[in-house]
């Protein structure tokens, strides 16, 4: 900002230190960062879509923010996802399988998938109370997600402390969910699920480093206890009781999955994840914004990944941004994953989940926004995702048949009163 | 197949990370020089801000986090999903 002379407007001049201070970016909840307005709503539309047919999820998400004043403020998130489509049950050796492995096939194996076709809804709703002080903000957040085989209620406590002339922005959050989830659709025999504990702290710091640029480093720890395994999934494990099978979707004889065993993880987890993130703006190029993001991510279920995100926010005339981004991931396989078991473990713990495989994923896409009338923005945008085992830097077991990919279309508009 | 307590974090994966952390932190705070209240417009701009879009970024770390197995880095809160 060119120099400001001592008989400028004071009054512009306090505003734009107010909008300055309250430093975009240095709230660590991304619920948290909306532009705070007297009154704004934002809403989204969404469709995801997998590949082969797998699921689809429509997604309609809107926030309400208030202010009750120059201290305290309120928000209010309501979510509703529509699920269709099916889901990976587990790989099994093609020929050998039963009714329902009739998904992609390769190397002598075959993708089983969930035999129904899911139609579920999950629904959530927060409640967000800020309240400001002179060096500090405190949030306040409870809201409980349910679906008709998931139930959780949470709430989170996070602050915001600013030092050092307010270069250095300072976050300490706490968070805690309650989950039950269990198997729907059982007609009869046990019904697997259970409850489990989360419970979350973050440590996060974020620096000025010049006028155009900022660093932020952030810490996360998560500690899950109780029955953290998927009640849809199963492994496949030949030498397990043929005699007494167990069941998918009901007991019906046509269902009953022989020679499979259900996904059966540890009682624990502990999670670290650590996210930096360096934001420059290039005033020479109409105020660009590059934003770049790493990840480290590590558990001990013997789960490493890294994750790296860019972006480039381009604003060009009349209101108008063009938004494009990149996204790479790599993780390794869980210590207790694989793609078929021919022998009991030691431990008792298997599992075929793809998402505790060893594999990569690439992706980007790009969003297109307007200004309009100084109180409304509306967006546009268009993300593609493709998961490989071959894209994977990190090792571990896993297998070309949960190779898939998503499409993601979005519609927001964001309105301020 | 590696055998792991699954009830202790590997303290040297996070020894390491707090290192990191540390130095850069320490790097940013030596190489920041003071900037004045009324130098930070650019900082205040709205494509500076960390999560520009804060309604997108929460669907697709959803989204992500449901079909991979790293999940936090970003902040905390939220509930659990049955996402499959």
């Amino acid at each position: 900002m060119a120099v400001i002379k001592e008989n400028a407007n004071q009054r512009a001049l306090t505003s734009l230190t107010l909008a300055a201070l309250a430093l975009p970016g240095v709230i660590a909840s991304a619920h948290a960062e909306l532009a705070p307005q007297e009154y704004s709503l934002d809403a989204n539309v969404s469709h995801y879509e997998e590949s082969g047919r797998r699921m689809a999820v429509d997604i309609y998400q809107g926030v309400a923010t208030a202010s009750v004043n120059d201290k305290l403020s309120f928000k209010l998130n309501a979510v509703n996802d529509v699920v269709t489509g099916a889901s990976p049950v587990g790989p099994a050796v093609a020929g050998l399988s039963p009714l329902r492995c009739k998904g992609p096939s390769s190397g002598g194996l075959t993708q089983c998938m969930s035999g129904a076709t899911i139609h579920e809804q999950r629904t959530e709703l927060d409640l967000n109370a800020s309240y400001k002080l002179d060096a500090a903000t405190l949030d306040v957040d409870a809201g409980r997600s349910s679906e008709n085989d998931y139930i959780s209620n949470f709430f989170n406590l996070n602050s915001r402390w600013e030092l050092n002339n307010k270069m250095t922005t300072l976050t300490t959050g706490y968070g805690y969910a309650s989950d039950k989830v269990w198997e729907n659709g059982v007609k009869s025999g046990p019904v697997a699920g259970g409850n489990k504990e989360t419970h979350q702290g973050i440590l996060g710091l974020t620096q000025i480093l010049d006028k155009d640029s900022l660093l932020q480093a952030n810490l996360t720890y998560s500690y899950s206890g109780g029955y953290l395994s998927d009640p849809y999934k199963y492994a496949y494990a030949p030498w397990h009781d043929p005699y007494n099978p167990f069941c998918f979707l009901g007991c019906s004889s046509s269902t009953a999955y022989a020679g499979f065993i259900r996904d059966t993880r540890p009682g624990s987890r502990n999670q670290v994840g650590m996210l930096l993130r360096y934001v420059r703006n290039f005033s020479e190029l109409n105020a660009a914004a590059l934003h770049v993001d790493y990840r480290y991510y590590a558990d001990t279920w013997g789960i490493d990944s890294h994750t790296f995100e860019v972006s480039w926010i381009q604003p060009v005339l009349a209101g108008w941004q063009i938004t494009p981004r990149v996204r790479y991931y790599t993780q390794n396989s869980a210590d207790f994953y694989n793609v078929m078991f021919t022998a009991p473990t030691a431990n008792g713990y298997y599992s075929s989940d793809y998402r505790l495989a060893g594999f990569g994923a690439i992706g980007g896409g790009v969003q297109i926004s307007k200004a309009i009338f100084d109180w409304l923005k509306v967006t546009a945008g268009v993300d593609y995702y493709q998961r490989d085992k071959g894209y994977g830097l990190s090792g571990g077991n896993g297998t070309a048949l949960d190779n898939f990919s998503f499409s993601m279309y979005s519609a927001s508009l964001n309105v301020k009163f | 197949m590696k055998v792991r307590n699954e009830n202790l974090m590997p303290d040297r994966k996070i020894v390491r990370l707090a290192t990191i952390i540390s130095l850069v932190l320490s790097f940013a705070s030596g190489c920041a020089g003071s900037v004045a209240p009324w130098e930070r417009g650019n900082l205040a701009k709205p494509q500076m801000a960390l999560e520009p879009n804060a309604l997108d970024a929460a669907i697709m770390k959803h989204t992500y986090s449901s079909k991979e197995a790293a999940s936090g880095g970003y902040g905390i809160g939220g509930g659990g999903c049955g996402c499959n």
